[in-house]
């Protein structure tokens, strides 16, 4: 079980939105975080044989997934980040459907679609139609046809996108189950989703891998540290100016500070536990997403 | 996946609307017959429904028979007497219809009348049979060759340089052909049926067209192609499954539409007269088919036109990824003649074989659409239909093809 990326590239245009890229992903939950526009989506449109790469392979267990074509596609589960589904169909048609696509039999499409609708907590739902779901009910129905067919490889695109906090706990135990024997790769710009249940951190801007490895190994690695110091707002303005700022909050002394920095900003700064929010922000650039990411 | 598909089409709104919308433009044409067919009554006034629809039948089954000296000299005789009445002379309009009813039975035969003893192949005159005090059997069906070989053969007449002599000698010896004498028998269901089946099939060309524009473009429409492209077969038997829902709604729409257009015109008007001649209808048509033939022709010829145009557009969507363009390939099909015609003869002969010839095929069985192939002449309507065809067989290949290598950003 091995999902190979060789010197992967994309290209429209002139535009690179994925450059060069190659990693190999085997069992287990793969966090990829990224800005938007970082090229997750196109890498993970490749990776579902969706588009082809300009440049470089993705291989299967050696085979490339292109040639494969429908043989790829089986052992595949996919949850875009622009998740539609057809209006007129009920969940449970809609379901069963995308079984029928999947190329599950009729008996065992209809155990599967009872089996999914409640690890998704749509029983309920069943019988309405998918353009009455709710956002959080919608992307429930997307994560359950992604996992109709026990696929051996998971890529699930923003799937938290649209769920409240209740639904996103639930959503993350349901990987952390789902990730025995399989290849989950999901897709984020929410850090805390995959910082619990992640094995790996795919950190990407600007089409490439900027930084791989696990949680701890990307905390360890950071090259700044987060230190919490409260000061007054004029004080705050110029700490703001100097260094990257993972966090703002009002105290009863003053601004209460969280910095990103090498070095200790201020004398009465004190440095705290480094997060992977810390490691994203740090990497990205405190604005995050904006073309001009500088500080 | 045939189902999923066909509901993807008519579940929504829009589809049930189209499909009703048809529902009810048949249902709308089978209404007009039945307030279209009109009997004179002794008094002059028009009747209208199931009653005059009977009196017609009644009185065309009393010149049933053959064409033939007898009946031709019949139909005159009493042309000629009716001619002759107070009622026929008065200038009075109801009186004149108290006239003109008394003809409606052998009203047929007397417009054949008219053709034969025509002054010129392309004339009509209305009064003609009125002129008439005796008819020969021999030269009522001679003149229709004759009428139409001094017409081809004419240096100032129009046809003259549009056939050529193969093409000439085409046409008159299907006129040769042509078994003498007619038969003539009450076929008012045949012949109004055949009248207005080319408007079903070109309205079920608008509809098809419609509903089929999305079967390739819904899944980007819903941003559901992410989903269905990554799927095992969202690029094989799923994408065949399109086609397959396509042609099947063609076929299911066009022939419903067909049946219960057919049948509830022979029903109400009855079935008899399928197996006469066209000819008592088209004097002039060089085709030898019965009613019920030219049925099967119009039939077969509208479902390869709506199928050709189903495909065509289901084709145009699955490589353009636009609805809005399929839907306008049906209009283009069926008013893109009437748009360019009349610029050029060589145009004109072009798009005389557009395939708005398959939908109005009973209509085309009355001109002399002809097409030489390998120096082979034939009618159009017999090179046409297996040409669209098999063009049809070919769209399916490159739609699959389309639609399969679809890359979606």
């Amino acid at each position: 079980m091995e999902l190979k990326i060789s010197h992967l590239s994309k290209q429209f245009g002139s535009n690179h939105a994925v450059d060069d890229v190659s990693y190999t992903l085997r069992g287990g939950v793969y966090g990829l975080l990224g800005v938007n526009g970082a090229g997750k989506t196109t890498l993970m449109r490749m990776l579902t044989t969706l588009i082809r790469p300009t440049v470089g392979s993705i291989t299967w267990d050696g085979e490339d997934i292109f040639r494969m074509d429908e043989n790829y596609r089986k052992r595949l589960g996919y949850l875009p980040q622009d998740y539609g589904a057809y209006p007129e169909f009920t969940v449970q048609e809609y379901l069963s459907y995308i079984a029928t696509l999947k190329g599950i039999r009729p008996a065992a499409a209809r155990k599967k679609v009872g089996q999914v609708l409640e690890q998704v907590g749509l029983q309920k739902a069943r019988n309405k139609k998918m353009k009455t779901l709710s956002g959080g009910m919608k992307r429930r129905a997307g994560i359950a046809q992604a996992i109709l067919n026990d696929p051996q490889i998971l890529i699930l695109d923003e799937p938290t996108a649209g769920l409240d906090p209740r639904e996103r706990i639930h959503f993350r135990n349901l990987i952390s189950e789902l990730a025995q024997d399989r290849i989950v790769l999901l897709s984020t710009h929410i850090v805390s989703d995959v910082a619990s249940i992640a094995s790996q951190i795919l950190l990407m801007k600007d089409g490439r891998f900027l930084s791989t490895g696990t949680v701890e190994s990307l905390i360890a690695a950071c090259p700044e540290r987060p230190w919490q110091c409260t000061c007054t707002k004029a004080q705050a303005a110029a700490l703001e100016k100097r260094y990257k700022v993972a966090n703002v909050a009002a105290g009863p002394n003053g601004v209460v500070l969280r910095l990103l920095t090498a070095e200790r900003p201020a004398a009465d700064a004190v440095l705290k536990e480094t997060t992977l929010e810390d490691v994203f922000l740090s990497c990205m650039g405190q604005r995050s997403g904006d073309d001009d990411d500088s500080l | 996946m045939i189902r999923y598909e066909l509901k993807k089409i008519l579940g929504p709104t829009g589809g049930k609307v189209a499909l009703g919308l048809y529902a009810a433009m048949v249902i709308l044409m089978c209404c007009l017959t039945v307030f279209t067919m009109k009997w004179v009554n002794e008094q002059g006034e028009h009747e209208i429904g199931p009653g005059a629809m009977k009196k017609m039948r009644d009185a065309q089954n009393q010149w049933e028979g053959d064409l033939d000296q007898e009946l031709l000299t019949e139909v005159i005789r009493e042309n000629q007497r009716i001619e002759a009445t107070p009622q026929a002379n008065s200038e009075d309009v109801t009186q004149s219809n108290i006239a003109f009813g008394w003809k409606q039975g052998f009203a047929p035969i007397r417009h054949l009348i008219n053709d034969a003893y025509a002054d010129s192949f392309r004339d009509y005159d209305y009064y003609t049979a009125d002129g008439l005090t005796e008819i020969d059997e021999d030269t009522f069906y001679e003149n229709r060759i004759r009428l139409l070989e001094q017409w081809l053969y004419d240096e100032t007449g129009s046809a003259y340089g549009r056939f050529s002599e193969a093409e000439k000698q085409y046409i008159l010896q299907k006129y040769g052909e042509m078994k003498t004498p007619l038969y003539f028998d009450y076929h008012e269901g045949w012949y109004q049926m055949l009248e207005y089946a080319g408007v079903i099939s070109a309205y079920g060309m608008l509809i098809l067209g419609f509903l089929l524009a999305g079967i390739f473009t819904n899944e980007s429409k819903w941003k559901a192609d992410g989903v269905y492209f990554a799927s095992r077969y969202g690029r094989s038997k799923a994408a065949s499954a399109k086609v397959k829902a396509g042609v099947l709604l063609v076929t299911v729409v066009y022939w419903s539409a067909m049946l219960i257009y057919s049948l509830f015109h022979l029903c109400y008007m009855g079935f008899e007269g399928g197996t006469c001649m066209i000819q008592i209808r088209f004097f002039r048509s060089m085709y030898n088919l019965n009613f019920i033939q030219a049925w099967a022709v119009t039939m077969v010829c509208g479902y390869i036109g709506n199928l050709f145009a189903g495909l065509l557009v289901m084709f145009v969507c699955a490589r353009s990824n636009s609805a809005s363009f399929g839907v306008t390939v049906p209009i283009i099909l069926l008013f893109l003649p009437s748009v360019l015609g009349g610029q050029a003869d060589w145009l004109d002969r072009l798009l005389d074989l557009s395939p708005i010839l398959l939908l109005e095929a009973y209509q085309r069985l009355a001109s002399f659409d002809l097409v030489t192939v390998f120096g082979k002449v034939l009618p159009a309507l017999a090179v046409c239909a297996p040409v669209y065809l098999a063009v049809c067989l070919a769209l399916i290949p490159g739609t699959y093809q389309g639609f399969r290598r679809k890359q979606t950003r």
